[in-house]
């Protein structure tokens, strides 16, 4: 009698479980900042923005992750930015200081969901801004890691407040179908080198993601601790 | 002393913690209402301090559109008078009058944005393209804090009507709450993909 009851009560969990299939499901909170569910990344392009990620949060104890998904499913952009945020919480609940990167394949859809602690650095038009000048160039050309690790860097530059309020005027103002002007370029250039001569370990690393070596990233998955970051929907959307 | 004196006295002191503990869980969960309503205000606010800079750019391009904007400084005149203090949160009909008021400046933004549309030059301006982005986080910050706000109202509409706590509940005068009900994506700003 009590097989029976098993049974059908699986029975009956397997159904639910098949009819709410179709809509999205938002995963368990990942173990690592890089959540790559559509295989676009390489391990050694995922090994190197886990590390890059994870020295960040070592440093600065603001914790990116990136989810990269396959489709929306039907469902909407922001709704499901928002259940995924707040199923992982990214940042320090004392500072609600967690970004997340989303980006849905199919749907050409992505979407930067700052946390509240973050929101007067990482501002929606910056976020806005992020997307149009690093994420969806890169994403037309398929260059999917150009388009992550390129923005993952300006983002860490922009919380960093190493940008003076010039520059980030001139950021948010860039027109966003020219090409690169020389001097942002030059920018960026700098940026990149303070960022080497800080963090010589952290900038040689994003570096060589570029290259695909067969070496192993000895910093693989795991939090230096953290979680429990909120959002109140701050953040910008965008496509490619 | 008589043994059943102690055991009333028992039931008495029992039920009192128990009152206590209800009455307890009751503020509690009001006051979790009270917080979500005060980041609605927030967020509400947020936008209404985002409008005269936005009409301002726009002006500067569409001069004409001069019905759209005395449309917009209307609704927002209008929604900035019709507040609600958090203890009138069970007043259903001042509930409506602030809902309505802020779906109507919902609409008339609506239609601000669908205007824009005829003015490439505009759309072309980083300073209104950053005031939009700016926009478009400000009405997902207001579905997401409503949405949340129902959420907690909905936590506690159900405890003051569940039994035992109803009792307690009309006795120290904890009413029902207003939920939000349009669906606030209704009136959000649309965006044009070409």
């Amino acid at each position: 009698m009590k097989n029976i009851v098993k049974i059908t009560i699986l029975g009956l969990f397997i159904l639910f479980a098949v009819t709410t299939y179709a809509a999205f499901n938002v995963p368990d909170r990942p173990q690592s900042y890089v959540n790559d569910y559509a295989g676009i990344l390489n391990p050694s392009q995922k090994g190197s923005l886990n590390s890059f990620l994870k020295n960040y949060d070592i440093q600065t104890t603001n914790q990116i992750f990136i989810g990269i998904f396959d489709s929306l499913q039907g469902g909407s952009l922001e709704d499901i930015s928002i259940d995924i945020a707040e199923k992982w919480k990214p940042g320090v609940k004392s500072k609600d200081n967690g970004i997340l990167l989303l980006v849905f394949l199919g749907d050409r859809k992505t979407r930067i969901e700052v946390g509240y602690g973050l929101e007067p650095l990482l501002t929606d038009a910056l976020a806005s801004a992020v997307i149009t000048n690093e994420i969806s160039p890169f994403f037309r050309k398929s260059d999917y890691y150009g388009g992550i690790s390129g923005a993952v860097l300006k983002i860490t530059k922009i919380l960093s407040k190493d940008f003076s309020p010039e520059e980030l005027q001139q950021y948010t103002h860039r027109a966003p179908k020219q090409k690169r002007n020389p001097i942002v370029s030059l920018i960026m250039l700098i940026a990149f080198i303070v960022l080497a001569i800080r963090h010589p370990f952290l900038a040689l690393l994003l570096f060589s993601g570029g290259f695909s070596s067969g070496g192993r990233y000895s910093g693989g998955g795991g939090f230096s601790g953290g979680g429990g970051g909120s959002f109140g929907g701050g953040g910008a959307s965008g496509g490619w | 002393m008589k043994k059943g004196l102690l055991i009333t006295l028992g039931i008495i002191l029992l039920l009192g913690f128990m009152l206590s503990g209800c009455y307890n869980s009751l503020v509690t969960l009001r006051e979790a209402v009270n917080e979500k309503w005060a980041q609605v205000e927030n967020v509400y606010q947020r936008r209404m301090d985002l409008i005269p800079n936005l009409i301002a750019t726009v002006k500067g391009y569409a001069e004409h559109e001069k019905g759209t904007f005395t449309e917009v400084v209307e609704a927002r005149n209008k929604a900035l008078q019709t507040k609600i203090d958090v203890g009138s949160l069970n007043d259903e009909t001042k509930f409506k009058a602030f809902t309505q008021a802020q779906d109507k400046l919902s609409s008339v933004l609506s239609r601000l944005m669908v205007v824009v549309e005829r003015y490439p030059d505009l759309k072309a301006n980083q300073n209104f393209l950053a005031l939009q982005s700016q926009l478009e986080g400000t009405e997902n910050r207001i579905a997401v804090e409503r949405k949340r706000y129902n959420e907690a109202v909905r936590s506690y509409n159900t405890i003051i009507k569940r039994f035992p706590t109803n009792m307690i509940a009309s006795g120290f005068g904890f009413d029902k709450v207003n939920y939000f009900k349009s669906d606030p994506k209704a009136a959000t700003v649309p965006k044009v993909e070409f």
